[in-house]
């Protein structure tokens, strides 16, 4: 039987628009099947295309209601945007497969807030010029270990259940063993590919929050311990499972939360069945301020953070903050089990030294994710 | 061809142009608004601009007055006469502008504000960007910190500075009256409550410097440190004071350690 996406998600667009180009593809056919006839509207140029520009907060926020099926004429696969930091950050390898572009969930803090400037959430129709990418990568790569991520400008898994991409990337991993399939997402949406586990080279990962962070800051996403349920499906399915405790966000409470944040975690995980962790600490390019107070006030933690210019031209919390929560954390999981695999996120190698006292370099768990891969 | 003079005209699109229009030459007027030489007297001369498929009056605007000035622009733009003759994005776009609604929100803000603040802007080229925090404010509290801004008579980034935090603290519930009073780095201090807490913190540290060593505490972006200046004649005082450097290090990270 056809896997059956939550209501609430349907409803959640108001309509959802079809490049004529798309119209025959497999993601298109099921938008048809699962949309009520009056959303679906086949369209031979794409929807507001005259705000080919910065968008008003309305704009975004309209943009996050409306869905585009339509082909995506770039390059699908490329390195992580903190490559080409790699200068100032500790580059951990990561890669990116864009699948569509814009989020259906809305956390204060996105950097999608100054990226897009379409006013449509867009799901590409043609993934299997995605998978050709692949192949031709495999050709010279596939003994390297990439880390290939789908969840950069869109949730990797929260429109899943519609596009049921997941379904068709991880027999496409199964390939190439070397490979490593990474999910990230702030959704409960797994349930749509458990049957395909065991997969060890698929890790899904949730950005973690406190509670008090999640209601506060990050609306519209599955609650944590909703998150925390889908991770142990994952677990019993047979799939790797990652966290990103990022970004950590300064609020006055926050050594007392995110204490039982990682206590949640170490008690319901053990280091072997968790790939990595990793964490960041708040930052956002100054370009993104204005719209973020427009559509979320001072009152949220993220508006009204103290942050500074810091290197890459990001605002940051002061350095000595920064370190402080990082290293909290970073303590509170070493002094429970030194198995736990934890890096820092387009971090500087200062903020590395000062807050975990070593470069990732150094580290024997972490030696594999930084080194050196060729450039694609 | 000049036929008629400046007092023939009702319909002005006085913006307030900040170059003057050259008294030698005769002023212009297009679809019969006196569109330059407004200061002049009454019986200058006016030349009737040719209206026609051609040529538009965005167009013309950027031949007259090539470098407009974004107060100059939006009192263009908002001018009641311009709805009849004027296409805002063209001209926006033509004069080289990144037109956006944000863009058009801040350009119809500035001809809300006093004149004196659209002067500063026009003077110190202030870009549409930094002025977006004011667009969070009602118009009668954007005055009031407008008018305190240019009373200070502070630098462009200081007034930029303060504008923003202003700002900030209003949306945060803060007394407008109160902060216009605050000096830049009490208004500093109520917006980054908790840096300053670090910063003064690190300053009250009692490190072993020694009195040939001048440290100075100082705040560098998101980082906070010292900057320390010092002198040595010959390389044994500098050994001590590489000495008393490495004494100071241990200090200062024990006491990071015990926080």
């Amino acid at each position: 039987m056809e896997f059956q996406p939550q209501t609430k998600l349907i409803d959640s667009f108001e309509k959802v628009y079809i490049d004529q180009a798309s119209e025959n593809s497999e993601v298109a056919k099921r938008c048809i099947s699962l949309f009520p006839e009056d959303k679906i509207e086949v369209v031979n140029q794409e929807p507001f295309s005259n705000l080919k520009r910065t968008l008003t907060a309305e704009e975004f926020d309209q943009s996050k209601k409306i869905l585009f099926v339509t082909e995506f004429k770039g390059q699908f696969f490329k390195r992580c945007p903190g490559a080409s930091q790699s200068k100032a950050i500790n580059c951990c390898n990561y890669h990116v497969l864009n699948l569509g572009s814009q989020c259906n969930m809305n956390c204060s803090y996105c950097y999608l807030q100054s990226y897009l400037n379409s006013g449509v959430s867009k799901i590409y129709s043609n993934i299997d010029q995605a998978l050709i990418e692949l192949d031709m990568m495999a050709a010279q790569n596939s003994h390297h270990p990439f880390r290939v991520g789908t969840g950069e400008i869109i949730d990797s898994l929260s429109l899943d259940q519609i596009t049921l991409f997941s379904r068709k990337l991880i027999p496409f991993f199964k390939k190439y063993p070397k490979w490593t399939l990474e999910f990230k997402t702030k959704s409960d949406h797994v349930d749509q590919f458990l049957d395909l586990g065991p997969s060890k080279q698929t890790v899904v990962s949730w950005s973690l929050n406190c509670n008090e962070i999640i209601e506060s800051e990050e609306h519209k996403t599955a609650r944590l311990e909703q998150r925390l349920l889908a991770a142990e499906k994952c677990v019993k399915a047979g799939f790797s499972i990652a966290f990103h405790l990022d970004p950590l966000i300064w609020h006055p409470e926050w050594k007392k939360n995110y204490s039982a944040l990682v206590s949640e975690i170490m008690d319901r995980f053990t280091p072997e069945q968790v790939n990595v962790i990793s964490m960041g600490t708040l930052r956002f390019q100054p370009e993104q301020r204005h719209m973020m107070k427009q559509r979320f006030g001072l009152q949220s933690f993220v508006t009204s953070a103290e942050m500074f210019p810091s290197e890459g031209s990001k605002l940051r919390y002061d350095a000595s903050l920064r370190h402080e929560m990082l290293r909290s954390l970073y303590n509170q999981f070493k002094n429970h089990n030194s198995q736990w695999r934890i890096f820092l996120c387009m971090e500087t190698p200062e903020t590395w030294i000062s807050a975990l006292d070593s470069q990732p370099m150094k580290k024997d768990e972490l030696k594999e994710l930084f080194r050196a891969l060729p450039k694609v | 061809m000049v036929s008629k003079f400046i007092e023939h005209y009702h319909d002005r699109l006085f913006f307030r142009p900040l170059t003057k229009w050259p008294e030698s030459l005769p002023a212009l007027s297009y679809k019969g608004i006196l569109i330059s030489g407004f200061e002049h007297s009454r019986q200058h001369p006016v030349y009737e601009l040719p209206s026609g498929p051609d040529s538009t009056f965005s167009q013309l605007i950027v031949e007259i007055y090539p470098s407009l000035t974004l107060p100059e622009l939006a009192r263009i733009i908002y001018h009641p006469l311009s709805a009849q003759i004027l296409e805002p994005q063209q001209l926006i776009r033509t004069m080289g502008f990144h037109d956006s609604a944000d863009f058009r929100k801040v350009l119809k803000l500035i001809t809300q504000l006093p004149n004196g603040f659209q002067d500063w802007i026009s003077s110190k080229k202030v870009g549409a960007q930094e002025l977006f925090p004011l667009l969070n404010l009602t118009i009668e509290k954007a005055t009031l910190l407008t008018n305190r801004l240019i009373e200070l008579s502070e630098t462009k980034s200081e007034t930029i500075q303060r504008l923003e935090w202003t700002s900030d603290l209003v949306l945060m519930n803060h007394d407008i009256k109160k902060l216009l009073i605050l000096s830049l780095v009490e208004l500093r201090q109520t917006r980054f409550p908790n840096t300053t807490l670090r910063d003064e913190h690190l300053k009250s540290l009692n490190l072993p410097w020694s009195s040939h060593l001048k440290p100075k505490m100082q705040r560098r972006g998101d980082q906070s440190g010292f900057d320390v200046q010092f002198f040595a004649s010959t390389p044994y005082e500098l050994e001590k004071l590489a000495d008393n450097l490495k004494k100071v290090a241990t200090a200062w990270n024990s006491n990071l350690k015990q926080n």
